[in-house]
């Protein structure tokens, strides 16, 4: 993790690396984050000032908080933008993007002289950050959006799966539910599988078997068997 | 030679006998190996140098599920994923069941997926 600039507290130093800094002043309260589930990731960011619209955007794992003697913390996190589209987004303080792939770096000096709280809007390019289909992005767990991030050839594969499986749950008249998460073996250090969870409602578990063949048989038939073994489809009663 | 889906036949006269929460988990945990164990042995007949190989016991359970994709069988690789979930469910997590209907629909399925596994390894 990027450990937090000493700075004067009239500019807020802005990193683009692969972590978020948004550094805090000492007339703010000050907010302990211990952990990744600390941060709600559909939801509202932590720090309170600062509101992320529920289902646009997600930020997963690599949380910490780093206390200075000048009262700075360090936010490291990972935001995802799920749209294609370029957002505007509103921050206070500061905030913005980067990803772990592109790693674009540059630093941003603002003066701070509105006050801690003081509000911008910041147009993000579409073309700087990873970039995950909302639909995916809205069901994926963040497991299963670290596991994305790590291996973004999966995304466009995991997003035919998932779109293939609801064409499935249409044909066949079903009441489903879908989540995208992670498996990994619990006895073993191995790279686990992303994988398509389906809860089907007001089916009996013998049909919900033969459902499960249908949809595997309904996947894309050219998913070559290297992603087959990292893309799973498991199909349970809701 | 142990037969694997003895186990499955344990676990379904050991829930019949009791319906507690410890009899339920060790009966998802033994029909998961009657169909990983059943599943090993299939594809030890196509791949027996590389099971042999395989340094880490658990790193077993993806080989075999990898080796039924390379052989067009994703839909039993699928479904044993499905079963070791509720196995793992089953020997790691220590929160209750939330209700004593959840625990038996949960061993239910588990036998019956376990039945529909070793069904479907049948033509592997």
């Amino acid at each position: 993790m990027s450990k937090v600039p000493k700075m004067p507290q009239e500019t807020l130093v802005m990193e683009y690396a692969d972590t978020y800094q948004s550094p805090l002043h000492s007339n703010n309260e000050m907010v302990t984050i211990d952990s990744p589930s600390s941060l709600d990731y559909t939801g509202n960011f932590v720090f309170g000032e600062f509101t992320l619209p529920r289902k646009h955007w997600f930020m997963s794992s690599k949380t910490s908080l780093q206390i200075e003697p000048t009262f700075s913390a360090t936010l490291s996190a990972y935001l995802i933008k799920p749209s294609l589209r370029p957002h505007t987004f509103n921050v206070s303080n500061f905030w913005s993007e980067a990803t772990r792939i592109e790693r674009p770096l540059r630093t941003v000096r603002h003066p701070s002289g509105l006050g801690p709280f003081f509000e911008m809007q910041e147009t993000i390019s579409p073309s700087a950050s990873i970039q995950i289909p909302h639909q995916l992005a809205e069901i994926a767990d963040e497991s299963a959006l670290n596991m994305l991030l790590s291996e973004a050839d999966l995304i466009s594969h995991a997003t035919r799966l998932y779109e293939s499986a609801l064409r499935e749950f249409s044909n066949l008249g079903l009441s489903a539910e879908c989540s995208l998460t992670s498996y990994v073996e619990p006895e073993s250090e191995e790279v686990g599988n992303l994988l398509l969870g389906v809860k089907i409602h007001g089916k009996p578990y013998a049909e919900i078997l033969q459902i499960w063949d249908k949809l595997s048989m309904s996947l894309p038939s050219d998913l070559p068997a290297e992603i087959q073994k990292k893309l799973s489809i498991v199909v349970d009663e809701a | 030679m142990f037969n694997p889906e003895d186990f499955l036949l344990f676990a379904k006269n050991l829930i019949g006998q009791a319906s507690d929460e410890k009899t339920a988990r060790t009966c998802i945990g033994r029909t998961y190996y009657a169909a990983h164990l059943t599943a090993r042995e299939k594809i030890r007949r196509y791949f027996p140098t590389e099971l042999q190989k395989l340094e880490k016991k658990g790193d077993e359970h993806k080989f075999v599920r990898d080796r039924l994709i390379d052989r067009n069988h994703a839909d039993i690789s699928n479904k044993l994923i499905g079963l070791a979930r509720k196995r793992n469910r089953a020997d790691y997590n220590l929160a209750n069941y939330q209700s004593l209907a959840e625990q038996q629909k949960e061993v239910t399925n588990a036998i019956q997926l376990c039945e529909n596994i070793i069904f479907l390894l049948k033509s592997v």
